[in-house]
């Protein structure tokens, strides 16, 4: 049993609160991905956790154990940092088997496990060599190396590949996947890349300024945004925001209008929270733009910029009077991803369409109004089996 | 007492590393310090009982003429000590080559930080000798007899903060050498690119990447002025008259040679006052860099 | 680098670079040479009021062997190596521990704690002389070694300190995250970490330390009269008042004395400013 439960931790610096009331369950062989911006607490939920910061109130239990008042050498973690953290006077072996030489163990356990974690990540060859000597994935695979060694019953990882190249870094996001599967652990990534949140966890944690925003699948954040800072925070391009006027709110469902825009009937689950004539904000996801005009509502627009990316590209679309909030290029441009092979050109006017049934709307606080809605996105990552 | 240390023991292993440091450290030079500052009050021959004297310590040295010399002639050293950091840079930066045979160079130019302030003086005062010394052999060489600088009230006290400044560029020098070292090439090139040269290449962008440094050439140079005592010991005793006497010196006097400790106490915390004004500015700059860097 | 470096290609400049940097070390080492000729002279040429000219004749097994049979200056190095080794080790033991600690552990009065070390080694040390004597003379250490190697050992912590914790501080935080987190006690970081990561710093530190207590003067005065404990510095200032006249003995002895320090500097000189540009420097 290698669960993890955080009952109510809370952090602070000073007068600052950088964790305020975390909650999560992570079930046994659980990938949990911790995401958020820059500052928001990743790094201090994860030393939290790990013991190596004490908190100010709140409980953490690994496999039903409290271990809130333990040393980090007690509460079955190991960390992985994202400098690596490897001692530069060891060999890789001798970094390796360092948690396990500091707990006393006979030397023939210590290479048994040395040898297996290096083969798990086939760096056999380097087990002689000191830290200076590897690249930066040979490195990143030594510090994975160091935690497997200990086998705990939690990984911690705090941005473990931030410091590697595009290739590498997707290169060791799928091994870090297969590593996953082969363990049977649980774990707990930080990270501020939503690629890697999207495909990796089993359930993503959004943080925000000390607090945990929304708690759940990648496809139910990406699909169910609790709010307008989820729905903004995952997907890349970034979702469109519109600000708009609420003009009926009757039988679940409310009616927005906006200069510009055609009236919009959308289904929501809390009609007590909208009243007619408040200031809210519809949401559009780039890829429910459709740039060939189809769709319930048909807005005109010209393209300002195409982005070319091969198999897709992002077109920049200014539909004034409608204008995007806090949009991607600072202009007020809608912003859409279609299929890499269109034809249009800058200054070209276009008519684009959105279907009714993909629009977000929040309220005045940004909580989501519309109701929830089933992903059609397939693939899942899938969890190990228990 | 197993599950009391394993539940104090996260606190209890930096308690038990600080101690032995701390303890020493409070008790020998913080606790003498102090204490210095409470025998500064009573008049005391260092053998029988200690006689409360109030300020009376003071008052004497407000009236003493030889406190005012030298209390002067450490402002002469401390002004004089002042050519120790340019000094050191220049020679730093005349030396920042790398040719083979420049690290001999540079150790070579450390030896006199290396030897001894008490062998520094007896050379220079044997340098000094009017009938014997290098400067006599000079001024006879042009034709004129020398000065006995040692013996000349005037010109004593300079011609002793010429021999320390000797070791003390030195210093200077290997901390400019190691921050020379350390400069950020990419600022350097970026500069050059920008068509920088010479001295304004230093002034606008090697200067402002040694602040540190220069921060702690001044450092040392400032502590190095008030704690002078070696030099005038060999070289002049204070003499002639007292007129290069500094205060670290006439406190030894008053206190080993005169037995009057309580005056002796009184003059060491006049020096502290002036020191502890320095440490103040001291720390404070360093705490504010660090927290800057931070 | 700055200034600009001279290239292979510009061999003119590089002579006349390197016949300026000689001239200036020349110079500079004036003093030295004087006494080095001088601890080579004969003694005839001292008395014949030759100080300056070339020697009439190379003595320099007979001066130097002369420091050590014609004076006390064999004793006097003992003392001054029994002095100062185990002050530096010393020394380099305490500020390791507090320097671990201040850098890495966050705690109240921390700040505190490490201005009164620095603060206090600011002092002149001048003024703790007559309080440090009766503290020698109440623990019955007075005039033995013991008492110069605490108060060296204590005196030194102040500076080892903020040297090793400017050191520490600079090391990557996450090293001692991942011991911590690998289960490592504060002793067993200390050692296995700490220890071998700062080892440039310890050799800066020894060579310092090393100097400073070597060449110390004023607490060999008011500490150890007596010429069985006296070190090498007050010695000399001995020789200096006793053999007026032989100017040469006393150079000997007066590079003598410089040999140890020297000796550690070269061997060292390579982590020296290693550790310096990190310890000091950078901090
Ligand atoms: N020792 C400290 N003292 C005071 N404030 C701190 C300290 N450490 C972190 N903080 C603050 O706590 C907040 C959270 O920091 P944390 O390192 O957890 O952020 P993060 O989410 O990991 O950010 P990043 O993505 O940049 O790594 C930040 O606002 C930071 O300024
Ligand atoms: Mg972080």
């Amino acid at each position: 049993m290698n669960d993890l439960e955080l009952n109510g931790i809370t952090k602070r610096y000073g007068d600052t609160t950088v964790l305020a009331d975390i909650n999560l369950t992570a079930k046994d062989k659980e990938f949990i991905v911790v995401v958020g911006p820059s500052g928001c607490g990743k790094s201090t939920l994860l030393k939290s956790i790990a013991g190596l910061e004490s908190i100010d109130s709140g409980q953490i239990l690994i496999g039903g154990r409290d271990v809130t008042r333990e040393e980090p050498g007690d509460r079955d973690i190991a960390m992985v940092f994202q400098s690596y953290a490897l001692y530069p006077h060891m060999t890789v072996a001798e970094n390796m088997g360092f948690g396990l030489r500091m707990a006393g163990r006979p030397k023939a356990e210590i290479q048994k496990a040395v040898k297996r974690a290096a083969e798990i990540l086939q760096i056999n060859d380097y087990l002689a060599m000191r830290p200076r000597q590897l690249s930066g994935g040979q490195r990143q695979r030594v510090a994975i190396g160091r935690a497997i060694t200990r086998s705990p019953s939690v990984f911690l990882f705090d941005e473990p590949l931030s410091n590697l190249d595009a290739a590498l870094r997707t290169q060791m996001r799928v091994e870090i996947g297969l590593l996953y599967r082969r363990l049977e652990a649980t774990m707990v990534y930080v990270t501020h890349d939503q690629v890697e949140a999207m495909t990796m966890a089993t359930r993503i944690v959004l943080m925000n300024h000390g607090v945990v925003e929304q708690i759940g699948t990648p496809v139910e954040l990406y699909t169910n945004p609790r709010n307008r800072f989820v729905a903004g925070f995952l997907g890349s391009p970034r979702m469109n925001f519109i600000s708009t006027r609420a003009v009926e709110v009757a039988d679940g469902s409310a009616v927005v209008d906006s200069e510009g825009l055609a009236r919009i009937r959308l289904d929501i689950h809390n009609e007590a929270r909208v009243a007619v004539g408040d200031e809210v904000v519809i949401g559009l996801r780039p890829e429910s733009i459709r740039l060939d005009g189809q769709g319930d509502h048909q807005l005109s627009a010209r393209i300002g910029l195409i982005e070319q990316l091969g198999r897709e590209a992002i077109a920049y679309l200014d539909a004034a009077p409608v204008r995007a909030i806090e949009s991607e290029n600072g202009l007020g441009h809608l912003t859409a991803q279609t299929d890499g092979r269109i034809t249009l050109r800058r200054d070209d006017a276009v008519s684009i369409g959105f279907d009714a049934a993909d629009v977000y709307l929040f309220d005045a606080e940004g909580k989501t109004l519309t109701s929830a809605r089933t992903a059609d996105i397939r693939s899942e990552p899938e969890m190990v089996d228990a | 007492m197993k599950t009391l240390w394993r539940r104090h023991r996260c606190w209890l292993w930096p308690v038990i590393f600080l101690a032995p440091g701390v303890i020493l450290f409070w008790g020998v030079i913080v606790a003498s310090s102090a204490q210095s500052l409470a025998i500064s009050f009573f008049r005391w021959d260092g053998f029988g009982p200690m006689t409360w004297a109030g300020l009376s310590n003071y008052v004497e040295l407000l009236h003493d003429p030889q406190f005012y010399t030298s209390l002067k002639n450490n402002i002469i050293w401390l002004v004089m000590f002042m050519a120790a950091p340019p000094l050191g840079l220049a020679i730093a930066l005349l030396v920042n080559q790398q040719i083979r045979g420049m690290r001999l160079v540079k150790s070579l130019f450390f030896m006199p930080l290396v030897m001894s302030q008490v062998a520094v003086g007896v050379v220079f005062a044997w340098f000094y000798d009017p009938t014997n010394g290098l400067l006599a052999l000079i001024f006879k060489a042009i034709g004129a007899t020398a000065p006995a600088l040692l013996s000349n009230p005037e010109w004593v006290t300079v011609a002793v903060v010429i021999a320390a400044l000797w070791p003390q560029v030195s210093f200077c020098m290997i901390l400019f050498m190691a921050g020379l070292n350390n400069l950020d090439e990419s600022q350097i090139a970026a500069a050059r690119v920008d068509g920088a040269k010479g001295w304004h290449m230093l002034r606008h962008v090697v200067l402002p990447q040694l602040r540190q440094v220069n921060f702690i050439a001044i450092a040392v140079t400032v502590i190095g002025a008030l704690r002078s005592f070696d030099m005038i010991s060999v070289m002049t005793s204070g003499g002639p008259f007292g007129s290069s006497n500094v205060l670290a010196y006439q406190m030894y006097e008053q206190s080993i040679e005169a037995y009057r400790f309580g005056y002796g106490a009184a003059i060491a915390a006049v020096l502290f006052v002036v020191m502890a004004v320095f440490i103040a500015w001291y720390l404070h700059r360093m705490l504010r860099m660090e927290r800057e860097g931070a | 680098m700055y200034p600009r470096q001279i290239k292979a290609g510009e061999p003119a400049r590089k002579s006349l670079y390197l016949g300026s940097v000689t001239l200036v070390l020349f110079l500079w080492l004036l003093p030295l040479l004087a006494i080095i000729l001088t601890s080579i002279r004969p003694a005839a040429d001292i008395a014949a009021g030759d100080y300056w000219g070339w020697p009439s004749g190379f003595d320099l097994i007979a001066n130097y062997t002369g420091v050590f049979t014609q004076t006390p200056m064999g004793r006097y190095f003992l003392n001054s190596l029994i002095i100062t080794i185990p002050s530096v080790i010393g020394v380099l033991c305490l500020s390791t521990l507090t320097g671990f600690v201040l850098s890495r552990y966050r705690f109240r009065g921390n700040t505190l704690l490490f201005a009164i070390f620095i603060g206090g080694n600011f002092l002149p040390f001048q003024i703790m002389m007559i309080p440090v004597r009766n503290l020698t003379l109440d623990l019955g250490i007075y005039n033995t070694y013991l008492a110069l190697i605490i108060f060296h050992t204590a005196f030194q912590t102040g500076f080892a300190t903020l040297f090793m914790r400017n050191f520490i501080a600079a090391l990557p935080g996450e090293l001692f995250e991942a011991a911590r987190a690998e289960g490592a006690s504060p002793l067993q970081t200390l050692i296995h970490v700490v220890v071998p990561l700062v080892r440039p710093a310890l050799a800066a530190l020894s060579i310092l330390a090393f100097t400073f207590i070597w060449n110390d003067y004023f607490w060999a005065v008011v500490l150890s009269p007596s010429d069985a404990v006296k070190p090498v510095t007050a010695g000399l200032a001995n020789l200096k008042g006793q053999y007026v006249a032989n100017w040469n003995l006393i150079s000997a002895a007066t590079i003598v004395i410089a040999i140890p320090p020297v000796m550690l500097f070269f061997f060292m000189q390579r982590h020296f400013v290693r550790g310096l540009t990190m310890g000091a420097v950078k901090g």
